[in-house]
């Protein structure tokens, strides 16, 4: 019997999504409102809305909205009175995991950036109504978009992790354990830091000393580092994941 | 089809709840788990579908463990558990959005099922009754046609006729060469429907026997004063109904209550006579 089937991948995906059906309206209701609302206050003044402003909006709602969605995605793991079903159903935990990432980044993704341009299509539509507003077309792809969705599938995976490993306020426990993280790499950097220059160095002053110090850590260390850590986080946190999957018990 | 040898299972910083546990359930058969409260049935059911871990020893399905899940083991088993909620989806929807993932699933026989239980496949399941939502599941359950169906008490909820209802379609299924499991307190409901009990006191196993076996052996009823001998274990409350061994008289109908009764307070005499019994027959 094979652990790996497509179709039982896109049963699971067509699964959650309908049980998350309710939510998922609501949810697109309210980003449309916003954007909708946001985009004809952009159509103020200059009669456009320009690829910055628009970015603006999508920034505030596509990054919180897809985290909600991700812990949306187990919340019937964790429910005493249905995840028996949801334990019990025959998929293996590497197709549980692949679906609840493809929902959760890549449909997620696609939808609410179709969804955006539409709304935000309509909203420059009806502002052309008026006389000084032309209609044209949203600028959704600019640049500051893209590096927006890398940042999410960059921290996605973690969220998702956390999804799955903690029962109750979920959200609240990862983003602690976010935090965590990156406190203790700073500290480690301090301490690096403190070593390295005998005890005498100060990070925080802006002695000319110090500021050269963090422009060659970022040259020769951050290149590789960024790279390592958005190639080698992701696909770490997804295992760890699996592996949480696989030791849960109801 | 399902084989449990040593388990042992016991919750975090909780006493031991099964304690060297060995059973074998095979097709064909419907079987009666009885036991007192917390005495681990659900524990058991849950470990015997992999929602728990042994601590030790092993529950294999199919050959493989239960606890690793395995999609082939997965699609041959199924659960009604005794709490559960639904979504507030039609009952058609969750068909639909359920039933992908079991190769022998029958829609006919959902479907069938559905209205035999008079519920229609347009209804939302947030709108039913506890014990509607349970005939849902249940009809769920029967139509995956998983080689093991496990029920935890599964008539709680439901009213007199669909009790009946029940007893009628779980022996129905029964034909097909499943092999049901139902976890009950509610001895009286299914007394019809099960050929094989088992009973679960203080952590382990004391009764392991197929009904057939019993009513061989044992009789139930009210005993003639001179056969106060042969008593095992008697009840003034049901108007001194008793258990004794059968030897020549006429076969009487297994009194599942009774029996549940006599087993946990004399454990010892009722195996040993099922054991002497069974052991003259086959010298």
């Amino acid at each position: 019997m094979q652990q790996f089937n497509i179709r039982r991948i896109g049963s699971l995906i067509y699964r959650d999504i309908v049980l998350l059906k309710g939510a998922i309206v609501t949810a697109l209701s309210v980003v449309g409102g916003i954007l909708f609302i946001g985009s004809l206050f952009s159509l103020r003044g200059d009669h456009v809305v320009t690829a910055n402003e628009f970015f603006r909006i999508l920034f505030l709602l596509y990054i919180p909205l897809g985290l909600l969605f991700t812990f949306s995605i187990f919340k019937e793991a964790h429910n005493k009175k249905v995840n028996h079903f949801y334990f019990l159903l025959p998929v293996s935990p590497q197709e549980r995991i692949a679906a609840s990432w493809l929902t959760t980044s890549i449909i997620y993704t696609f939808v609410f950036t179709v969804f955006a341009f539409l709304v935000g299509q309509l909203a420059i539509s009806i502002g052309s109504v008026f006389p000084d507003t032309d209609f044209h077309i949203v600028p959704i792809f600019s640049e500051d978009h893209w590096l927006l969705i890398k940042f999410y599938f960059f921290i996605q995976p973690t969220f998702l992790l956390g999804a799955i490993t903690f029962t109750k306020n979920r959200i609240g426990k990862t983003l602690l354990l976010v935090l965590l993280a990156v406190f203790t790499l700073f500290m480690y950097n301090m301490i690096l830091c403190f070593i390295f220059s005998g005890g005498t160095f100060d990070v925080f002053t802006s002695d000319p000393m110090s500021s050269e110090a963090f422009s060659l850590a970022e040259n020769d260390l951050s290149g590789i580092g960024s790279v390592l850590f958005s190639i080698v986080l992701g696909p770490m946190m997804l295992l760890a994941a699996y592996f949480k999957i696989i030791e849960k018990e109801v | 089809m399902i084989q449990i040898r040593g388990l042992r299972f016991c919750y975090p910083k909780s006493k031991i709840i099964l304690d060297d546990i060995s059973l074998d359930f095979t097709p064909g058969n419907i079987y009666g788990l009885f036991g007192e409260n917390g005495e681990g049935k659900s524990t058991l059911m849950k470990i015997m579908t992999g929602l728990l871990f042994p601590k030790a020893g092993y529950c294999h399905i199919l050959g493989e463990s239960t606890s690793r899940r395995m999609v082939k083991c997965l699609q041959d088993i199924f659960i009604v558990p005794e709490d559960f909620e639904l979504p507030g989806l039609k009952i058609a929807t969750y068909e639909q959005v359920n039933s992908a993932f079991y190769p022998k699933f029958s829609r006919e026989q959902f479907y069938e099922l559905i209205r035999e239980f008079k519920l229609s496949s347009n209804e939302k399941i947030s709108t039913l009754s506890f014990g509607q939502k349970k005939k849902v599941l249940i009809a769920f359950g029967i139509a995956t046609n998983t080689g093991l169906l496990l029920m935890d008490e599964p008539t709680n909820g439901l009213d007199i006729p669909s009790k009946s209802q029940f007893r009628k379609i779980m022996a129905s299924a029964v034909d097909q060469g499943k092999c049901i499991v139902i976890s009950t307190h509610q001895i009286r409901d299914l007394h019809s429907l099960i050929n094989h009990v088992m009973i679960l006191d203080r952590a382990k196993v004391i009764f392991d026997q197929p009904l057939s076996n019993v009513s061989e052996h044992l009789w139930f009823g009210k005993p003639a004063h001179y056969a106060e001998e042969s008593i095992i274990y008697s009840e003034t409350s049901f108007g001194g109904k008793a258990v004794l061994t059968r030897q020549d008289k006429d076969e009487s109908e297994v009194d599942l209550e009774l029996l549940f009764n006599a087993v946990v307070s004399e454990p010892e005499r009722i195996n040993m006579v099922l054991k002497n019994t069974y052991r003259d027959a086959t010298v």
